[in-house]
């Protein structure tokens, strides 16, 4: 994801700095998702109960 | 009494009327007076309150009446615990503008109805998002082992309050392993009960899907002391179970010859150094343990955790994310925003995973009574260094501290940390993992572990004073 365009969907305002940050973080939590979306079945229950 | 002296040892003493609560918790200030500033554990001393609650104390003492089970037992909280009069900072400078609370968090309350004697409040994290308590605010906590290296965190004011003898118990909470992480660098007990099972209400939120409380110690058996004393329904919290009383003390000294224990293999030996698999090595081999159970799909629930925390954390603080960004630790700030950019459509996939981890991680528990997992990847890195060489590779700390945590308390499961002695120079712990709502097979494990001399904590040696 662009982060101007998740800063300004959000109505946030980065500095240089912490745009760069957020880049990294968002690479990052891109790569994570991959891995949830291909572990994840398809379909069934989402209800967590223990 | 030492300032190592179990939470048993000194309620008994106190019960006795051998020595005044009074008289243990001057000791204790006195303590903190003088060493309290090298490690940098408190952000708050509350000392002319905890001197009334040992007045009170002995009073109850003299009076002939129960002062507690826990009677002028020192303790402190993490603070994003409400205590009353004292503002939840919860590791921010946003909250410090905030109202002090009208009262305290209900463990809080039940630990000093039981007659222990509330010290102060806990250094942490920034709103519990990270491994090392590296506050930017208020300063790192050092690690009493090594005062050049990091407490772990979240909670690590309350690892490092235990484990310098400040407290002998303490209150802290874990969303990704922010209490079995700073046990395993600080050498002590925590426990990471159930989802569920101790009410979180009076505490500052991070992630309401994973957020768990629970106590530190020096010794199984005063963490099952405090865990006694922390259980109960909530009726005002919803996320609290309603499950029945189930005695922690009860299970000490217990034989473990009859559990099923396995040591879990593939994620969870990963990346790990040679003195973290060590400690598992030897705890499994007291505890007769299969080798190499796979707990399947545990990276991917690792990176659940990992997406969820980001989602709901982000979301949490938006609107002070717009007002106030020069307010947060930067690289809180930086993860929160992150967290928040991600599309919604991130939580049906980690919501099915969980549910499917859950289902996996249950089949597991008809074949084994505990699981046994590394607590950390490494032992204490060095303040100030956010990369630590992991098998010749350099990895990030903050990311990777949490490695073999997250896809255990993603769903729940309860898990002691304990410190094993492997004779190295700095502490490492395991997790002892049951299944949901099993804390009390998890004592009784803890416990053998204890007796059989491979658990247990060592007491910090004497360091340098610390130029600050």
């Amino acid at each position: 994801m662009d982060p101007d365009a998740g800063a300004r969907t959000l109505d946030l305002v980065l500095s240089p700095d912490s745009r760069e940050e957020v880049a990294k973080n968002l690479a990052l939590l891109d790569s994570m998702a991959m891995l949830v979306k291909a572990a994840a079945p398809a379909e069934g229950s989402e209800v967590f109960v223990l | 009494m030492s300032r190592f002296a179990s939470a048993a040892a000194t309620a008994l003493a106190v019960r006795s009327g051998r020595i005044s609560a009074v008289k243990v918790t001057e000791d204790v200030l006195d303590h903190i007076g003088r060493e309290g500033g090298r490690i940098n554990a408190f952000t708050a001393i509350l000392a002319d309150d905890a001197l009334a609650q040992a007045r009170a104390v002995d009073a109850a003492v003299r009076a002939g009446q129960d002062p507690g089970v826990l009677a002028g037992v020192p303790f402190a909280a993490k603070n994003l615990f409400d205590i009353q009069g004292l503002t939840t900072l919860a590791g921010s400078i946003i909250e410090a503008d905030k109202p002090a609370a009208d009262d305290d968090a209900p463990l809080v309350a039940r630990l000093k109805g039981a007659g222990a004697v509330l010290i102060g409040a806990l250094n942490m994290d920034e709103y519990a998002y990270g491994f090392t308590t590296e506050n930017s605010h208020y300063g790192p906590t050092y690690n009493p082992h090594d005062v050049a290296r990091v407490s772990g965190g979240s909670s690590g004011g309350s690892a490092a309050a235990v484990a310098a003898g400040f407290t002998a118990l303490s209150l802290g909470s874990d969303t990704n392993g922010s209490i079995r992480v700073p046990a395993s660098f600080c050498g002590v007990y925590g426990l990471k009960p159930t989802f569920g099972r101790l009410t979180r209400r009076g505490t500052y939120p991070f992630v309401h899907s994973l957020d768990h409380v629970g106590p530190f110690a020096r010794s199984a058996a005063d963490l099952a002391l405090a865990y006694d004393v922390c259980q109960g329904p909530d009726p005002l919290e919803p996320n609290c179970a309603d499950q029945p009383f189930a005695s922690a003390v009860a299970e000490l000294g217990k034989p473990a010859s009859d559990l099923r224990v396995g040591v879990l293999g593939g994620w969870f030996e990963r990346g790990a150094s040679a003195e973290s698999l060590l400690a598992v090595d030897l705890a499994g081999e007291a505890l007769r343990a299969t080798r190499g159970v796979i707990l399947k799909d545990a990276e991917a629930a690792r990176a659940a955790a990992f997406c969820l925390t980001g989602f709901e954390g982000g979301q949490l603080h938006l609107d002070d994310l717009r007002r106030r960004p020069g307010d947060f630790d930067p690289a809180t700030r930086d993860r929160l925003i992150a967290g928040a950019m991600q599309g919604p459509d991130i939580l049906a996939a980690v919501r099915r995973l969980r549910a499917a981890y859950l289902a996996q991680a249950r089949a597991l528990f008809e074949q084994f009574d505990v699981l046994i997992a590394p607590a950390t990847p490494f032992s204490a890195p060095p303040i100030g260094e956010p990369m630590i060489e992991l098998a010749g590779k350099p990895v990030l700390v903050r990311a990777n501290a949490g490695l073999y945590t997250q896809p255990i308390s993603f769903i729940g499961l309860p898990v002691i940390a304990a410190p094993v002695k492997t004779g190295a120079r700095l502490p490492i712990g395991v997790q002892l993992i049951a299944a949901p709502w099993a804390e009390q097979t998890l004592f009784r494990a803890a416990s053998f572990l204890e007796r059989e001399g491979v658990i247990g904590v060592t007491d910090p040696v004497s360091q340098p004073e610390l130029i600050h």
